[in-house]
């Protein structure tokens, strides 16, 4: 089974896997942008852009 | 037990750790902490536990402070987080005491960096009080590379960036102080410790990136298994308990005269350690978590 989301900056439909976790990070095969995962529906999962790194962020 | 991982993102890291709750059967919540809206005087969670994982230190420094002060138990602490996020506190909380760890200055000035660095010597290393995985940390060779750092730094940096973090550096072992190569067939090293709870639970040893003079795991440094001495053991024990640790990453070096601790992560990451020394920290962490819970 897999989801289908929108990717918010080409708008290329991109399929996860089943297991997919809210707050993951993939990146849209066609555009390269990095995506989260915001919400996750039935089969379907709402993307946005993920944050970028920020001078604090670290172990 | 129910737990709460508050996180910037969903990792490698916390894909690990929820794994190993469901295998366990153990409830838990995510909140992302990008999205979070808190009541200072009185929030809801129906939980246990926190474990605090943001990427972030300034997010997950304050979502700690309120929700300790609300009565709510996270992993690791306020506390912790305020010391192991900053550089300068870690080494004066190791400093008082007495925990070996290398020589630094602090200066907020050019020209006081210039009169700390001739004090610790050249080479040197300038690091960002707050900040991690090798970001903006430099290797200071002379005074004239000092000196192009400083000034970036004083025009170009974050508020934070112009306290200045100065440190003196460490030959590794395999390190030829004239040559700055390696006089062995490996690189230099440093080593990473993971703790939880009062357990050394493994070690590595990092090496230097290739054309680079850091051991980062995220710049792509390679690491090997590290065999655990009591000596070793009771530097990063010592130093975990000073900071109220429970699960932290602490990077080590090695000298003539024994081990020195470098820093101290707070919110360490583990998939280096987990692959390389084939340990189940995130097993290990929720083993920790039911065990806090029962107390």
């Amino acid at each position: 089974m897999t989801k289908k989301g929108t990717c918010p900056s080409c708008y290329f439909e991109i399929e996860v896997n089943d297991d997919v976790i809210l707050g993951e990070i993939l990146e849209c095969p066609d555009c390269s942008s990095e995506l989260e995962i915001i919400e996750i529906k039935n089969d379907e999962v709402v993307f946005q852009i993920a944050e970028e790194v920020e001078d604090d962020w670290g172990e | 037990m129910h737990f709460t991982l508050i996180c910037n993102k969903i990792s490698w890291e916390e894909k690990e750790i929820i794994k190993a709750a469901r295998k366990r059967n153990i409830e838990y919540d995510i909140i992302l902490n990008h999205d979070l809206v808190l009541d200072l005087e009185k929030e809801h969670f129906d939980t246990d536990i926190f474990l605090q994982r943001s990427l972030s230190y300034f997010r997950g420094l304050y979502i700690n402070a309120i929700l300790e002060n609300q009565g709510y138990r996270v992993i690791n602490s306020f506390h912790c987080a305020q010391i192991c996020g900053n550089k300068l506190l870690t080494t004066l909380e190791l400093v008082k005491n007495k925990i070996p760890t290398p020589k630094a200055y602090c200066a907020f000035t050019k020209k006081g960096a210039l009169e700390a660095l001739e004090n610790l010597g050249y080479p040197a290393v300038i690091k960002p009080i707050v900040g991690s995985w090798g970001r903006l940390v430099a290797l200071l060779k002379d005074r004239d590379f000092a000196v192009a750092v400083l000034e970036d730094r004083e025009t170009l940096g974050q508020l934070y960036h112009k306290i200045f973090y100065l440190q003196k550096y460490i030959w590794k072992p395999a390190r030829d102080i004239s040559e700055f190569v390696s006089t062995r067939d490996e690189p230099p090293r440093d080593i990473r410790v993971l703790t939880i709870g009062n357990e050394v639970i493994t070690a590595m040893y990092r090496y230097e990136i290739k054309d680079d003079w850091r051991s980062t795991a995220t710049l792509g440094a390679r690491s090997k298994p590290c065999k655990v001495t009591p000596e070793m053991e009771k530097i990063a024990l010592k130093a975990a308990k000073i900071v109220d640790g429970e699960i932290l990453g602490l990077d080590l070096m090695e000298t003539d005269n024994g081990y020195l601790i470098q820093e101290i992560n707070h919110t360490s990451g583990f998939k280096a350690a987990s692959w390389t020394t084939g340990t189940d920290i995130a097993g290990r962490i929720i083993e920790y978590l039911i065990k806090e819970c029962k107390k």
